[in-house]
């Protein structure tokens, strides 16, 4: 782990949803948007998800799906896609566990190639983040790959999240995964 | 997606009859059999040759649409089964990534890659997708096909399943080894040996038995080879199966309804003994499959033998077995020296990756991967000499609890193979004994009394009491659930403890309380001592000084917040341990001392009364001047064990505290700055980061608030800060070389709690902290290097304690 002492941005974080020229962040509609939010997510990740994996997260929670929109660009350029998911009870009794605890979970991150390094990746995480902790959620998780120091320095560095197990092989190019976790 | 699926089907049947009106059972056969892997019998027969080219029958389907009533609503018929999953993969078949049996899309007519048509297992030699060499084996095809088979080995044992490891093996599939076993003993031939061995004496079973084959010797050592590649994958699922420790990264259980074949040669070690005899020649090549079945022998032979060991004459069994071992991992390194390893190559049709993607299902699955045969024979020759140090080793040489603990601790540190790992716990507790030879009650009595002040004999029949007796069987189960930790993955440690060990001991820490409680009340025990309590709680700390080092080791502390978390923490646990291990020692070795002394008067007394009675007051003079001095002791090697374990933890909390104030130092000159993030605090992170420890009363669980007050220097100042962190890695360099020059050559090493390895690990840490913080010393007064600098964390050197780097 390198603590590179020249950016400021690694020790604090803005306080509000900081607006990026030339974005606008919208929610996610509908179908119509699935065949966006599927290109942008199955281009860069390594993991293939089916038709019916994205279905389940943007069917079940469509606002925790948010789009970045270009003013140049006809289609969406990146979207983070979540879910929440209420820890030790059943999925079919999630929704009868009214005092259970609420565990948010984002699922997908993408930004296209073109939009990198502009903040867009951590404005959406921003807001889904903002999103789950107004949903009462105690703690948001991901996983991210261990080779995938960019990710990682999103999340832990700039906003805590914590490194909570190591997953050996847990994916199919066999290669080991962090479970990152935020506690609110 | 009904032009994907049409156009998959279409390479499945070619039948010139698409053409004729076929009826409704017809129609949903012809569908579902293009996307139901499991259902092999259809599966194969519209299996496509390698020269099928796709046909559009859009047409058809469109046709079978139309037919549709609402009598007849459905393709397919409900007898068919057709579920969700194979509604999901028809919907997929062709995708570039969630079709798991990769078959490009429709649409793509021009690519340089050949199709890779999913295959069923073949069902003999000759099959209608392939026909396997059989007569045109060559002697380097057998050696190259040797090697491969040493290749799946290898996967196997890291964790692939199967069908990623032996069944890309075509010849180890049950129909082909039954075939060949079919060939090379036909039935009449084997009816005449049975009818030679009943009737002759001198053909019973010996250790020179071999067999008569019907065949060329390059046919039967493919039958060998693939045959051993089927005996080995059955041993070792056995084995890692029955031992119940594994998780999914180390290994699969699924078959994927392949099954693994039964031979008729029961003493499978026959066929290695044949295998072995049946070239005569030296040649390079013929020695080197010399090596490959000398070995697979030797690995077959040591893994079922240790999986069955017995009580009766356990230690000459383990012995026997560490020479087999030792043999195989020597042919391994006499076969890495063959030259004739590098050009080597087994026909292209023995191996088939793709051979189990229809039976896996309709998700994707993982890459298939090998490694180069000289890298699988370096893997498998680790594999094996495992069994020897860690296996054979610990049954041979752990002869109490406290030296089984170390050992074990050992191969934890080492990450030893999932192999090696279930059979430690396969002999770890059998027919009622430890390692199958000793009293667990025994060993925990006698570890309770390693650190636990003497007994006086007359005291000792409490220890019958129901009470104390209940306790010690209470103790045998947590206490092995210690040593079975170190058997898991490391990555699978803290979750074992925070969901089941510590819950654990905080009941056995109350339990331990009453009993002290009750001695005590009978005046057994002083209230200064109690040994149950005492005792539990140092095993709870030992457990909570694992949870947090095993943490570095996975590198789960990313933030110099988080790593500070866990030195403090770490000091804390490793201060309370050393306090506690250091008393009981202390009022044991005064106890000791005590009783010499006691038994150094009455030897006098006795010698003194041998005189006459003339000597009376002569005597009486002796026995008021004798001098209360204890005879010399002369420390056992328990003693010694003890005593470098206590240095060892005093260096590991010593090297916490110089840790602790590096990162204070570069926190005090600017380096390091404090950390705010809009959605969680330092404190929350605190209190989750142990949120384990939050159920145990002793030792009581630290708060945040603690740690900012342990922590904070601001009353120190920077040269002050500097110097005291400067003083502590030095301390700990002497403390490491010290333990390397006089403690470590006085234990067994198998018995030390550090190996020489880990203490040079240690002292490059020291070393390498002190430059650092000598730079920092020089370079703090330039204002633009201490805004430049960048801090790196390196564990790259001890995985526990960190060099911390400045750049």
């Amino acid at each position: 782990m390198t603590n590179n002492n020249n950016n400021n941005t690694i020790q604090t974080n803005t306080e509000d949803d900081a607006e990026i020229p030339g974005i606008r962040f919208v929610d996610y509609k509908d179908e119509s948007q699935l065949e966006y939010v599927m290109s942008l997510v199955g281009r860069d990740l390594s993991e293939p998800y089916s038709i019916f994996t994205y279905r389940y997260f943007l069917h079940r929670f469509p606002e925790l799906c948010i789009l970045a929109v270009a003013d140049d660009s006809p289609e969406p350029i990146a979207c983070v896609v979540g879910k929440i998911d209420i820890e030790g009870v059943d999925e079919t009794e999630q929704e009868q566990a009214e005092n259970a605890e609420k565990t948010g979970y984002i699922g997908m991150l993408a930004v296209q190639e073109a939009y990198r390094r502009k903040g867009i990746g951590q404005a959406l995480v921003h807001r889904i983040l903002q999103r789950m902790k107004n949903m009462e959620c105690r703690s948001v998780t991901l996983e991210t790959e261990v080779t995938n120091t960019t990710a990682q320095k999103l999340y832990q560095d700039r906003f805590g999240f914590i490194r909570e197990e190591l997953l050996v092989r847990y994916y199919l190019n066999w290669n080991d995964a962090y479970r990152l976790r935020l506690w609110f | 997606m009904m032009e994907q699926l049409i156009s998959v089907t279409a390479i499945m049947n070619q039948d010139d009859d698409l053409r004729h009106r076929p009826s409704d059972k017809e129609k949903a056969s012809f569908f579902v059999a293009s996307s139901l892997p499991s259902s092999h019998h259809l599966f194969e027969d519209l299996i496509p040759s390698a020269k099928s080219s796709l046909i559009d029958v859009t047409h058809f389907f469109q046709q079978c649409a139309q037919q549709l009533t609402p009598e007849h609503a459905f393709l397919c018929h409900e007898e068919i089964h057709f579920n969700l999953y194979d509604a999901m993969a028809a919907s997929q078949l062709g995708h570039e990534k969630m079709d798991c049996c990769q078959v490009p899309p429709y649409r793509v007519t021009t690519t340089e890659e050949p199709y890779v048509f999913p295959r069923p297992p073949p069902t003999g030699l000759s099959s209608a997708f392939t026909t396997l060499l059989w007569d045109e084996w060559t002697e380097t095809q057998v050696l190259g096909f040797a090697v491969q088979i040493l290749v799946r080995l290898q996967a196997l044992c890291t964790g692939a399943s199967v069908g990623e490891s032996t069944f890309t093996c075509l010849y180890a599939h049950a129909p082909v080894l039954q075939e060949m076993e079919e060939r090379l003993f036909p039935l009449e031939l084997s009816l005449s040996e049975q009818w030679n061995v009943t009737n002759d004496a001198s053909q019973v079973d010996t250790d020179d038995k071999t067999l008569s084959y019907h065949g060329t010797p390059e046919q039967f050592m493919i039958y060998a080879l693939s045959l051993s590649l089927s005996e080995i994958t059955k041993v070792f699922r056995s084995i890692v199966h029955n031992a119940d420790i594994y998780e999914e990264e180390d290994y699969v259980a699924q078959t994927y309804q392949i099954p693994l074949y039964t031979s008729r040669h029961q003493d499978f070690v026959t066929v290695f003994r044949t295998a072995m005899n049946v070239f005569h020649e030296l040649s390079e090549v013929q020695a080197a499959l010399g090596l490959i079945l000398s070995f697979l022998m030797g690995f077959y032979s040591s893994m079922a033998q240790l999986a069955k060991l017995s009580t009766n004459g356990i230690l000459d069994q383990v012995q026997g077995i560490q020479t087999i071992v030792v043999k195989a991992v020597d042919a391994l390194d006499l076969l890495l020296e063959q030259p004739s390893l590098v050009s080597v190559s087994a026909p292209s049709t023995a191996f088939d990756p793709y051979v189990y993607r229809p039976r896996v299902g309709n998700t994707p699955v993982r890459q298939v991967r090998t490694v180069e045969p000289r890298q699988a024979i370096e893997v498998l020759r680790e594999i094996t000499h495992e069994m020897d140090w860690s296996v054979c080793q610990l049954l041979l040489k752990a002869n109490s609890l406290g030296r089984l603990r170390r050992m074990l601790q050992h191969v934890s540190r080492k990450d030893v193979n999932i192999l090696s790992r279930s059979l430690i716990v396969l002999n770890l507790y059998f027919d009622d004994l430890i390692l199958g030879q000793f009293s667990m009650a025994q060993w925990i009595w006698e570890d309770l009394l390693e650190w636990t002040t003497v007994l006086e004999d007359s005291n000792l029949h409490f220890l019958q009491t129901e009470h104390c007796h209940s306790f010690l069987q209470r103790l045998a189960k947590p206490i092995y659930d210690t040593l079975k930790l170190q058997t898991l993955n490391r990555n699978r440690h803290r979750a074992f403890m925070d969901v089941i060990m510590f819950p654990e001991w905080v009941s056995l820490q109350m339990e331990a309380q009453a009993l002290d409680g009750y001695l005590c009340s009978e005046g057994h025990l002083q209230s200064s001592t109690p040994i149950f309590t005492q005792y539990t709680l140092v095993a709870t700390l030992r457990l909570m000084v694992q949870y947090i080092t095993v943490g570095f080791e996975l590198d789960l502390y990313c933030s110099h917040d988080d790593i500070g978390f866990a030195y403090w923490y770490l000091d804390f646990l490793l201060s309370g341990l050393l306090t506690h291990l250091s008393a009981m020692k202390q009022n044991k070795d005064m106890a000791n001392m005590e009783q010499r002394v006691k038994e150094s008067k009455t030897l006098t007394l006795n010698g003194s009364n041998k005189g006459n009675q003339r000597n009376k007051k002569k005597n009486q003079r002796q026995k008021n001047n004798a001098p209360e001095v204890a005879p010399s002791y002369r420390p056992t090697p328990q003693d010694l064990e003890t005593d470098f374990e206590l240095s060892v933890l005093a260096l590991k909390r010593n090297l916490c505290r110089g840790s602790l104030r590096f990162l204070a130092a570069l926190q005090q000159a600017g380096i390091l700055k404090e950390r705010k993030h809009i959605f969680t605090s330092k404190e929350r992170v605190f209190q989750e980061r142990f949120r384990a420890f939050a159920g145990i009363r002793q030792p009581p669980p630290l708060v945040y608030k603690q740690y900012a007050q342990g922590s904070d220097f601001s009353t120190v100042t920077t040269e002050e800060l500097q110097q005291s962190t400067s003083e502590w890695f030095l301390s700990c360099r002497r403390a490491v070389e010290h333990l390397q020059s006089t403690a470590l050559p006085s234990v067994d090493v198998d018995y030390a709690p550090i190996r020489e390895t880990e203490l040079n690990s240690l002292l490059k840490v020291c070393i390498g902290n002190n430059v650092y913080l000598m730079k920092l010393r020089q370079a703090i007064q330039d204002p633009k290097w201490v805004s430049s600098v960048r801090v790196e964390f390196e564990t790259k050197t001890h995985d526990q304690f960190c060099t911390i780097k400045l750049s």
